[in-house]
C-alpha cells in the first residue's frame, strides 16, 4: 500500500501542454479516478506516475520518496493498459509468470514459489485452467483478466488502469465493474483509474480527479463532484443537466436567490463558494425535479409546456418550454405525456447548486 | 473589392491549373521566339529572372497562388518541386534560348512556392507560440527530462548508429565536397565547379549532331536506322536520360499495378510473377542481352525491317533508356500496386455513390490517394537511374556522370582529380535534393493508410471485352518484353542463346551440354573465388547492417526526441539517395587519407590501406555494402519494430524489465520474420552491388566481388565471356527468386520497395 502524490506536475508536447500544473494526493488503498474527455492529460498523468513520461515541472511522490526520475522498472507499480498489451508470443502462463522471473532473485523466489503464485493469480481473476493458451485464443474478457493477473501477481505498490473496461462490450464491462471492485477491495490495493466514462468512474471509486484540456478541475467523492460541482464543466461532464446563467439578486442564510438570464425566473440555490460574484451559473440536474407543486417555502414552482418529449425505457425525458428557457426534465414512464401540455414542477432549492460562470 | 479580386475568388481550382498551362505555353512561345535570335545577355536574363520573381511574390500576398495549394494540391505541389530544380540547374549551367525562356516563365511560381512556404512556416510558428502555456520549465529540468528517456541500451544504439554512419557516410561525402573545392594550378576554388558545370566536355547546349538519329547504308545494300540520342554532355545526358526514365517507368508501373491491383481476368496470376522478373538484378548482362534483342540483327531489327524495310539499332542513350525502363519499372510497379491496395474501398465506394466513374474516378480519388507511394517509387527510378553504371557501360553511353566518374577511377594517376569530385558533388545535389523534396511530400501527404477501420480487401473487377483486349494486347506483349532480359541471361547461361547472332539473326540452337558454363563459374577455381568473394562480403555487411538496422530501427521507432530521431532516420536513409558512385569517390579519399595518417603509428599499413594494386579492398566493399543497403535492411526492422505496440514493452518495462531484456527478451522474438526478411533482402542488394565493386575491384583483383568478373567480361565481349557472364546472372536470379519466396511465403513480408 503506498500514498501517491503529485505536486504541480506539468508536461509539454512541443508547445502543447498535455498537462498543466496538477496536484492531488492518493491516499493509501484508496480507488481512485481520473476523469475526463479524450486528449484531456489523464494518460499522461497516469504514464508519469508509471515512469514512461517525466514531467516537465513538478514532482511525484510515492510515500515520501520522490519518484520523478526513478525509471519505470524500478517503481514496482503493475499497470493494466488500455489494449491489455499482452505478448501474443508468450502463453498465458508466461505472460503472468514474466515479472516474477524478473524478480526472482530479488524476492528470492523458488520455482515452485513462482508457480504457486502464478495459479494463484489466475484463481484470483478466475481464469484458472487456461494457463496454456496463447492470447489470440481468448476473448477480450479473458485477455483483460489475463493483463489483470499479471499486474496483480508481482504485489506492486499500486495498481495503475487504463481504461481497462473501454473494450469491452457493454454487459461485460457491467460485470467486470463489479469484479473490480470486489477485487481491489479484498486486495486493499491503491488503485488509479484512468477513465472518460463517468458512470465507470463514479461506480468504482473512492475519490475523482476530473481533468480537462490539461488541468485538474476538482477533486472529491463521487458525491461531491455530482452534488456540489464547483465548475461548469465538471457540472456538464457528469450526469446531465439545465444550466442557466444568471445574475445574483439576493443573499440569504445558506442560500442566494438569481434571476435567470432571459427570463423573469427567479430560483433559489445553494453554493459551495463563499463570495459568490454576481454572474452567475445555475445547475439544476433534472432528477431533482420534483412533479407537482409544493415542498419547502423556499422551493420555487413553476410551469411550464412540454416542447418535446422521448420515452426512453426506465423514463421519459421530457424538455419543458419556461417563457424562453428551456428545461429537462425526467418523468415516470408511465406517464401519458403529450406535447402542448402543462406540467407544474417544483425546484428544490438544497440541490440546485449556483456557481460563479467562467 | 474589386473586380480582379472577385473574378479569382469564383476561380475554381481546375480552371487555375487550366489558366496556369495556358499562359505557360503562350509565354513560352512567346519568349523562345522574340528572345532565342536576340541571344539575351545575362544582365537581361537575370533582371526577368528577378521581376518573375517579384511577380510571384505579388501573387502570393494578393492571394493568387495559395500556399495551401502548395501543400494540397498534388499539380502543384511536384510542380513547385520541380520548378525549384529546374531554376536551379539552368541557373547553374548558364542555359539560354528555349530552356532559360522556360525557366524565366516559372520562376513566378517558383518565388510563389518559397513564399508562400515561408508565409506558412511563418503561420505555423505564430499560432503555435499562442497555445504555449505561461509555465516554463527551466531548460536544466528540461535536460534531465529528455536525458531521462536514454538508459544504456539507448545510448549504446545511438552512438552505434551515429558513429557508423557519421565515420562510414558523412565523412567520405565530406571528403569528396573537400577535395572538389582543391583547385587546379592557377585557379580558383571554384574552378572545379565552374569546368564541370560551364564548359563544353561537361555541359554542352549546341552539339554537333542534332538529330537523334542517323540512316546508315550498310554495304549490302540494306539501309540501317540507328537510334543513339543527341548528346549534351554529361550532366543534361544524364538528367535527360533519368527523367525520361523515370517518367516512362512510371506511367508503365502505374497501368500495370493499376491492372493487376482492380482486375480479376484469367492470366493475372501469371502476369502478376512476370512483372516481378524484371526486379531481378542481373548486372550488366542483362544490359546486354536488351542490346542483343534490340540490335543491328536481333529480333526487332528483323521486325521491322519486315514492315518498313529499315533495319534498327539502339545505341548509346537510347539504348540505356529502354534498358533501364525495363529494369526499374517494378519499383514502381510494386510501390504503385502496395499503394492501389491500401486505398481504402469505402473512398472509392463514395465517390462512385456522389457519381463520379471511370477515368474520372480514378484521377480525383483513387490516383491522388496512391500518389505518395507512386512518388516515392518514382524518386528511386530517378536516383537509380542517375548512378547505373550497367546499361552505360555496356552501350558505351560515356557521356553520363555516372560513366564519367567510373573512368575519374581508371584513369587516375595518383589521387582522383577533384574536378570528378566536383561532378560527384553535382550528381549527389540532384539525387539529394530530389530525394529530399520528394520525402517530404511524400511525408505530408500519405494519407492513404490514415483511414482504417473499414474493410480492406480491394475492389477487384472483370474488365469488359475492350479492356481484356487491352490487356491481352498492350500489357502482356509490354510484360513479356520486360522479362526478356532475365529470359535471355538464362538462355545464354544454358548455351541455347549464342550472344553473338549472326548475319540471318540470333544464332539459337539446342545445346549439347546446357550447364558447361554454370559448371565452369561454379568449379574454376579463379572464377568461382569472385563468387567466394562476394557472398563473403555480403554475409559479414549483412550481419553489420542488421545490428545497425537495429540500433537505428529502434532508436526512430521509440525515442521521443523527435529531431534526434528524425536526423537518425535520414541519415539511415540516406544511402538510397547517395549514389553509389559518390560513395566510392569519398571512400577512395577516406581510405587515402586514412591510410596516410595511420601509416605513422603503423608503418606497414599504408600498402594494406592506400587506394593502388596492393590495397586490401575486401574492407571497402564489407563497409560499402553495409552502408549502402542499409537503407532496405532499416526498413524491415523498422516495420517491425512499428508493428509493435508501444505499450507491449512498456507492459514488461513496468514489471521490472530494463530495456535491454524488453528489446531481446520481448520483441526480437516477436519480429523475428522482418529482421531476416530485411537481413535475406540486404543480402541479395549486397550481392549485386555494382558501383563500389567495379570502381574498387581493378584495384586488386583477388578481392574483387562477382561484379567487377561481369563488368570485365562483358565489355569486351570475346569468346566464352558473356557465356560465364550469364552463368553467374543465372545464379543470381536463383538466389534472388529463393529469396523472394521465403520473404512471401515464409516471413509473409509484402516485398516492396517504398524506401522513402
Amino acid at each position: 500500500m503506498t500514498k501517491i502524490r503529485l505536486e504541480n506536475i506539468s508536461k509539454y508536447y512541443g508547445n502543447v501542454v498535455a498537462v498543466d500544473d496538477v496536484s492531488f494526493e492518493v491516499r493509501k488503498g484508496e480507488f481512485f479516478a481520473i476523469l475526463g474527455p479524450s486528449g484531456c492529460g489523464k494518460t499522461t498523468t497516469l504514464r508519469i506516475i508509471a515512469g514512461f513520461e517525466v514531467p516537465d515541472i513538478g514532482r511525484v511522490y510515492f510515500d515520501d520518496e520522490d519518484v520523478t526520475f526513478v525509471k519505470p522498472y524500478k517503481r514496482n507499480t503493475a499497470m493494466v493498459f488500455q489494449n491489455y498489451a499482452l505478448w501474443p508470443h508468450m502463453t498465458v502462463y508466461e505472460n503472468v509468470a514474466y515479472g516474477l522471473k524478473l524478480r526472482k532473485k530479488e524476492l528470492n523466489l523458488t520455482d515452485a514459489d513462482i508457480d504457486r503464485m502464478v495459479k494463484e493469480a489466475l484463481e484470483l481473476v478466475r481464469l484458472s485452467g487456461l494457463e496454456n493458451r496463447y492470447p489470440l485464443q481468448l476473448s477480450g474478457g479473458q485477455q483483460q483478466r489475463v493483463a489483470l493477473a499479471r499486474a496483480l501477481v508481482v504485489r506492486p505498490r499500486a495498481l495503475l488502469l487504463d481504461e481497462p473496461l473501454s473494450n469491452l462490450d457493454a454487459k461485460l464491462r457491467i460485470e467486470m465493474r463489479e469484479e473490480l471492485k470486489k477485487l481491489q477491495r479484498s486486495l486493499n490495493l491503491t488503485t488509479i483509474y484512468v477513465t472518460h466514462d463517468q458512470l465507470e468512474a463514479m461506480s468504482l471509486s473512492d475519490r475523482i480527479a476530473v481533468l480537462n484540456k490539461g488541468r485538474l478541475m476538482q477533486v472529491g467523492t463521487p458525491q461531491e463532484l455530482y452534488f456540489r460541482p464547483k465548475n461548469l464543466f465538471v457540472a456538464d461532464f457528469l450526469g446531465r443537466s439545465n444550466i442557466y446563467s444568471g445574475e445574483v439578486v439576493a443573499k440569504g442564510e445558506g442560500y442566494v436567490e438569481v434571476k435567470l438570464e432571459d427570463s423573469d425566473l427567479i430560483v433559489r440555490g445553494v453554493t459551495p463558494f463563499e463570495n459568490i460574484p454576481k454572474k452567475v451559473a445555475v445547475i439544476i440536474r433534472p432528477e431533482i425535479i420534483r412533479l407537482g407543486e409544493g415542498g419547502d417555502d423556499m422551493d420555487v414552482s413553476v410551469r411550464g409546456v412540454v416542447d418535446f418529449a422521448m420515452f426512453i425505457g426506465d423514463k421519459v425525458e421530457a424538455r419543458l418550454k419556461i417563457g424562453k428557457i428551456s428545461m429537462l426534465i425526467y418523468l415516470p414512464n408511465t406517464y401519458n405525456i403529450r406535447l402542448g401540455d402543462e406540467v407544474k414542477l417544483t425546484l428544490p432549492w438544497r440541490n440546485i447548486v449556483v456557481i460563479p460562470s467562467d | 473589392m474589386n473586380i480582379t479580386r472577385l473574378w479569382v475568388g469564383s476561380l475554381r481550382r481546375e480552371d487555375l491549373t487550366l489558366f496556369g498551362t495556358g499562359t505557360a505555353l503562350l509565354l513560352a512561345s512567346l519568349l523562345i521566339n522574340a528572345l532565342q535570335p536576340l541571344e539575351i545577355s545575362k544582365v537581361v536574363s537575370y533582371a526577368l529572372m528577378l521581376l518573375g520573381f517579384t511577380v510571384g511574390s505579388v501573387m502570393v500576398v494578393k492571394g493568387l497562388y495559395r500556399y495551401d495549394y502548395i501543400r494540397y494540391s498534388f499539380t502543384l505541389s511536384f510542380l513547385s518541386v520541380i520548378t525549384l530544380l529546374y531554376l536551379f540547374l539552368t541557373l547553374l549551367i548558364e542555359a539560354y534560348g528555349v530552356p532559360q525562356a522556360f525557366a524565366v516563365f516559372l520562376t513566378p511560381l517558383a518565388g510563389a512556392s518559397i513564399v508562400g512556404y515561408l508565409h506558412g512556416k511563418l503561420r505555423e510558428k505564430g499560432g503555435m507560440l499562442k497555445v504555449g502555456s505561461l509555465r516554463k520549465p527551466d531548460l536544466r529540468r528540461r535536460l534531465r527530462a529528455t536525458l531521462y528517456q536514454l538508459d544504456t541500451t539507448m545510448w549504446f544504439f545511438l552512438l552505434f548508429g551515429f558513429l557508423y554512419l557519421t565515420v562510414f557516410m558523412v565523412l567520405p561525402i565530406l571528403l569528396v565536397l573537400t577535395y572538389s573545392f582543391t583547385p587546379p594550378a592557377g585557379g580558383g576554388w571554384w574552378s572545379n565547379f565552374y569546368n564541370v558545370l560551364r564548359t563544353v566536355s561537361y555541359v554542352n547546349l549546341n552539339p554537333i549532331v542534332k538529330e537523334w538519329w542517323s540512316v546508315v547504308n550498310l554495304p549490302n545494300g540494306q539501309r540501317l536506322l540507328v537510334v543513339r540520342g543527341v548528346d549534351y554532355g554529361p550532366i543534361i545526358n544524364s538528367l535527360i536520360v533519368a527523367s525520361v526514365v523515370t517518367v516512362f517507368a512510371t506511367a508503365l508501373g502505374i497501368v500495370v499495378a493499376f491492372v493487376l491491383a482492380r482486375y480479376k481476368f484469367p492470366g493475372h496470376t501469371l502476369l502478376r510473377v512476370l512483372a516481378l522478373m524484371p526486379l531481378f538484378n542481373t548486372p550488366f548482362i542483362n544490359s546486354f542481352v536488351v542490346k542483343l534483342i534490340w540490335g543491328q540483327d536481333g529480333p526487332i531489327s528483323s521486325l521491322i525491317e519486315l514492315i518498313f524495310g529499315y533495319k534498327l539499332r539502339l545505341e548509346g542513350y537510347v539504348g540505356v533508356i529502354l534498358t533501364q525502363i525495363i529494369t526499374f519499372f517494378p519499383i514502381v510497379y510494386l510501390n504503385a500496386y502496395n499503394s492501389f491496395l491500401n486505398v481504402d474501398p469505402s473512398t472509392e465506394e463514395q465517390a462512385e455513390n456522389l457519381g463520379a466513374k471511370g477515368f474520372k474516378l480514378f484521377r480525383s480519388v483513387t490516383l491522388p490517394l496512391a500518389l505518395p507511394g507512386i512518388a516515392a517509387g518514382a524518386i528511386l527510378v530517378f536516383v537509380f537511374s542517375l548512378e547505373d553504371l550497367g546499361a552505360p557501360i555496356v552501350f558505351n553511353a560515356q557521356n553520363l556522370m555516372s560513366y564519367r566518374i567510373f573512368r575519374g577511377f581508371q584513369t587516375a594517376t595518383g589521387l582522383i582529380s577533384p574536378e570528378i569530385a566536383a561532378l560527384g558533388v553535382i550528381l549527389l545535389m540532384i539525387t539529394l535534393v530530389s530525394f529530399l523534396a520528394i520525402r517530404n511530400y511524400v511525408s505530408m501527404r500519405s494519407y492513404a493508410m490514415i483511414s482504417r477501420g473499414g474493410r480492406l480487401s480491394p475492389r477487384v473487377r472483370c474488365p469488359g471485352p475492350l479492356g481484356l483486349l487491352a490487356i491481352y494486347l498492350a500489357v502482356f506483349p509490354v510484360i513479356l518484353f520486360a522479362i526478356l532480359p532475365q529470359l535471355g541471361v538464362i538462355l545464354i547461361s544454358l548455351d541455347v542463346l549464342k550472344p553473338y547472332p549472326t548475319a540471318t539473326g540470333l544464332d539459337i540452337r539446342i545445346p549439347e551440354n546446357p550447364f558447361m558454363y554454370l559448371t565452369k563459374v561454379l568449379s574454376d577455381s579463379t572464377i568461382y573465388s569472385y563468387l567466394l568473394n562476394t557472398f563473403t562480403y555480403a554475409g559479414i555487411s549483412v550481419l553489420i547492417a542488421v545490428f545497425l538496422a537495429t540500433a537505428v530501427g529502434y532508436s526512430v521507432s521509440r525515442l521521443k526526441i523527435k529531431w534526434l530521431a528524425n536526423v537518425l532516420d535520414s541519415l539511415a536513409t540516406s544511402p538510397l539517395a547517395i549514389p553509389g558512385l559518390v560513395i566510392a569517390l569519398g571512400y577512395y579519399y577516406f581510405f587515402y587519407i586514412l591510410a596516410n595518417a595511420l601509416s605513422y603509428v603503423f608503418p606497414g599499413i599504408y600498402a594494406d590501406l592506400s587506394p593502388g594494386p596492393t590495397f586490401k579492398t575486401w574492407v571497402v566493399f564489407i563497409i560499402a555494402f553495409s552502408v549502402r543497403r542499409l537503407p532496405y535492411v532499416v526498413r524491415s526492422v523498422f516495420a517491425g519494430f512499428q508493428q509493435v505496440h508501444e505499450n507491449l514493452e512498456e507492459a514488461a518495462m513496468n514489471l521490472g524489465a530494463t530495456r535491454i531484456k524488453v528489446v531481446f527478451g520481448v520483441i526480437f522474438p516477436l519480429i523475428v520474420g522482418y529482421i531476416l526478411s530485411g537481413a535475406l533482402l540486404g543480402f541479395i542488394y549486397m550481392a549485386t552491388e555494382v558501383t563500389t565493386s567495379v570502381t574498387f575491384g581493378g584495384m586488386n583483383s583477388a578481392y574483387a566481388p562477382m561484379t567487377y568478373y561481369m563488368a570485365q567480361n562483358i565489355v569486351g565481349a570475346a569468346g566464352q565471356g558473356p557465356m560465364l557472364v550469364a552463368a553467374m546472372g543465372t545464379i543470381l536470379i536463383m538466389i534472388q527468386l529463393v529469396v523472394v519466396i521465403i520473404v512471401v511465403y515464409v516471413f509473409k513480408q509484402r516485398y516492396a520497395f517504398i524506401g522513402v
